[in-house]
């Protein structure tokens, strides 16, 4: 055998004859002394030797191995509520990560594969030299399917999250190098690296994309960065993306644009709340990249729960993410832990189905209907059993495309377009629907509701009004007559002090323009004409929205006046309804096509929940320029 | 029975209950929330964030001009980054503007800040605006948009939109690298 085989790492410790003998006659004391032995230390006692590894070498040699984590599960706990069962934890292989055999001092990557699904890889490396295989949070794929997801650190600079060995010689022979990053746990607090949480949530991304692969074989999946941190808090930052103080404020999904782009944060605080093992929550931030990547989604966010009548695009968005997290996992029970300990949470069944307040404006309504279309076999409720080809053809198509803003009624609506032919599974999807007091959907835009509470529209605090139904309205007869549709809404269905999503604030209408030109668009306020028991009669701050299938429509310019007509916007000394209001905007609009416009008062959205508003009429009118 | 009632009376089209109710408002009683969901996703960032160009005189070629830029937020705002970038032959003036940090503009949903540029020639010239605003609730939008200063004093605005692509891809050498445990056979 060649005595060079099987050598024992090198190491050389750099040394100055001056620098020995400083050691040897006590340095320089204390803290700040020169680093004369070069051991990347500030003094000269050499204990910290620096270690030159052999990079370079002959031949090849194989490293095979496999390459798993710990997970962690995330229980309901029935009684004592859900928490993070460490004694349950179970090895799961780091599926589909890129791999690399690496010179330990980094300034080398002798070979990169890829991990199978079931963790396995294989690596080949020059004989003889210094090895450490890591493992990077990062999987990609080109072709049909593609993808790109990394787990980064938002506190370091977005670096991708990587595991690494123990550095050791290749030798001249193949050797089977088996890999596990664990969670870190020692029975009562996180005392080591947790090195298992970016590889939990990279393998619970990629199960669910693999969920949306069995409808879509060849998806491609834009680039997404997932940010996750030990450090990433509840808290809110004052620094600009991507937080490097790792005050994310809750586990988010966002589009930031520019060359940030599609990211997703995840919270990691011990004792606070950690969410890297909590998959359904990530799933459901990962159903928000869907809806942005795939398919569209018109959710003004804000704050929300699942009892509040909630404006319908924030309920299906709400309601689409829960559901997905159930169907992406096939487990409806979405665990939210947190706490000392982890010990501590939330759960709920997106199958179950005692929501108060059910209707088109329920997420859990929602929730739930997308979830029983989807689910069959045991522990199915209903007679529907579509699986999810179906919704993914329907969310990122015809949905994705329509004129409408993104609902529970297109959803369904095209669905039954999709099964036309097929009796009885149109009379299935009625059936789920109507269980949650949504009567049969036949368009997209939802029409056919009622004004009180049996007919779909919780009842009226202003006697006789009905800020909800019909949900849209067609003035194309108006915009091409130049006469002035009056736009009435409330704050009535606030909860909890929130108003900016919920029900009635915002008005919804459809229309077309005769003429292919620049159209001034005036929604006035002045004349109040119905300030239906607001505080401060008069008082108003109008705003309207155009849209052409979901995108918003580019406005020349858009300012608020008073009702003098001097242009304050700049300043906009009228920010909060502080006297009547009017927003214009010159916008160019075709012919033939339909726009949707949505006006509001913002006095009814402001969360204020008490002053103002209440029940606000405006003026909108078109006139071609 | 209450009807909802949809028309043209007297060139006005209604959308809203013809019957004008009461002006005393009663108390809507609506039942607390008991679903235990919280606020989890701030979802697409969607709410409309418009700016405002007006200058004070039209545009010369080699020559100062003054103005403001104003940002309006449909919904309030924590602070605002504020981004200029000109085009060539654009130049941008404003002491400090072209990075800056507005905080405190909850309370109005609107800032205002100087501007002066000078153009290099009678040619409009695009300037564009990054915005990355924290909202209230700590959650980040970042909007970009051009607007097209032209050579008279008039209002340039428009409602920025998200825009662009992922980033590339880390680097080995960048990576956050934890300890693996590890098992070596040799054959």
């Amino acid at each position: 055998m060649n005595p060079n085989n099987f050598r024992l790492r090198r190491f050389f410790y750099v040394l100055l004859a001056s620098s020995s003998l400083a050691a040897c006659g006590g340095g320089s004391g204390g803290g700040g002394g020169t680093d004369t032995d070069n051991d990347n230390d500030d003094d000269d006692d050499d204990e910290n030797p620096a270690i030159v590894y052999n990079c370079d070498g002959t031949g090849n040699v194989v490293i095979d191995g496999k390459a798993k984590y710990e997970f962690v599960p995330a229980v309901e706990g029935g009684a004592s509520g859900p928490y993070l069962d460490y004694d349950a934890a179970k090895l799961r292989p780091i599926r589909q990560a890129e791999i690399q055999a690496i010179c330990p001092d980094g300034s080398s990557v002798y070979d990169t594969g890829v991990t199978d699904d079931s963790g396995a890889y294989s690596l080949s490396v020059p004989e003889n030299v210094d090895v450490a295989i890591r493992v990077r949070a990062l999987t990609a794929a080109t072709g049909g399917p593609a993808w790109d997801l990394q787990i980064v650190d938002n506190t370091n600079g977005q670096a991708v999250w990587a595991v690494q060995g123990d550095d050791f010689d290749s030798g001249t022979g193949s050797a089977t190098v088996n890999l596990r990053a664990g969670s870190g746990w020692d029975g009562s607090s996180y005392a080591n690296d947790r090195a298992a949480g970016p590889f939990a949530i990279m393998d619970t991304i990629y199960t669910a994309m693999l969920k949306v692969m069995s409808a879509e074989p060849a998806a491609s999946f834009p680039a997404l960065m997932v940010n996750w941190s030990p450090e990433n808090l509840a808290c809110s930052s004052d620094q600009p993306f991507p937080f490097a103080d790792g005050c994310v404020g809750t586990s988010f999904f966002s589009n930031f644009g520019g060359s940030d782009g599609r990211n997703i944060f995840i919270l990691g605080g011990e004792d606070g709340d950690t969410d890297e093992y909590d998959d359904h929550i990530i799933v459901h931030e990962w159903g928000h990249y869907y809806e942005d990547a795939f398919a569209r989604s018109d959710s003004i966010g804000g704050q929300h729960t699942g009892g509040s009548r909630l404006d319908m695009r924030v309920a299906f968005g709400e309601g689409w993410g829960n559901a997905w997290s159930g169907i992406a996992t096939d487990d409806p029970v979405y665990v939210d832990t947190s706490g000392s300990g982890q010990a501590g949470g939330f759960s709920f069944n997106v199958d179950d189905e005692t929501e108060t307040n059910p209707g088109w404006w329920n997420e859990s309504s929602v929730q739930e209907i997308l979830y029983d279309l989807y689910d069959s076999g045991v522990g199915d409720d209903d007679i529907a059993a579509l699986d999810f080809a179906p919704l993914h053809a329907v969310l990122t198509d015809e949905q994705r495309n329509t004129a409408a803003a993104t609902s529970i009624f297109p959803l369904i609506h095209f669905l039954k377009q999709d099964f036309a032919a097929d009796v009885a599974t149109l009379a299935a999807i009625d059936a789920v629907v109507k269980s949650h007091d949504i009567s049969i959907i036949t368009d997209e835009w939802g029409a056919g509701r009622g004004n009180d509470e049996a007919d779909e529209a919780p009842p009226d605090a202003d006697a006789g009004a009905g800020y909800v139904s019909p949900i849209y309205t067609d003035i194309s007869a108006a915009v091409a007559g130049g006469t002035t549709t009056v736009v009435c809404g409330t704050n009535e269905y606030a909860d909890a002090g929130n108003e900016y999503n919920r029900i009635g604030a915002r008005r919804f209408m459809t229309f077309q323009v005769p003429a292919s030109d620049n159209w001034l668009v005036t929604l006035d306020g002045s004349a109040n004409n119905g300030n239906l028991g607001g505080t401060a009669p008069g008082n108003t701050d109008p705003d309207f929205f155009i849209a052409l299938n979901g995108e918003p429509v580019t406005a020349d310019f858009v300012q608020e006046e008073p009702a003098s007509g001097v242009d304050n916007s700049a300043a906009d000394p009228n920010p909060d309804g502080v006297g009547p209001g009017i927003e214009t905007a010159t916008v160019a609009l075709v012919a033939g096509e339909l726009y949707t416009i949505e006006a509001v008062e913002y006095l009814n959205v402001d969360d204020d929940n008490a002053t103002g508003g209440d029940g606000v009429c405006l003026d909108l009118t078109f006139v071609q320029q | 029975m209450r009807r909802l009632i949809i028309a043209a009376i007297s060139g006005t089209l209604l959308v809203a209950p013809l019957v004008q109710p009461a002006a005393a408002k009663p108390v809507a009683e609506l039942p607390e929330a008991t679903s235990a969901m919280p606020y989890r996703s701030p979802g697409k960032p969607s709410h409309p964030i418009s700016v405002d160009v007006v200058m004070d005189a039209p545009l010369k070629a080699g020559t100062e001009s003054t103005g403001r830029l104003s940002i309006h937020s449909a919904l309030p705002l924590r602070s605002l980054d504020v981004l200029l970038k000109p085009e060539a032959g654009l130049t941008v003036l404003s002491n400090g503007l072209m990075e800056k940090r507005v905080n405190g503009v909850a309370a109005n949903k609107a800032v205002t800040m100087p501007l002066k540029v000078t153009p290099g020639s009678d040619a409009a010239r695009e300037l564009r605006v990054v915005i990355r605003a924290v909202k209230e609730n700590g959650t980040v939008v970042t909007r970009e948009a051009g607007l097209l200063l032209g050579d008279e004093p008039k209002k340039h605005s428009k409602v920025l939109r998200e825009e662009g692509t992922q980033a590339a891809t880390g680097v080995q050498d960048q990576d956050a690298v934890m300890k693996a445990e590890q098992e070596i056979t040799r054959h």
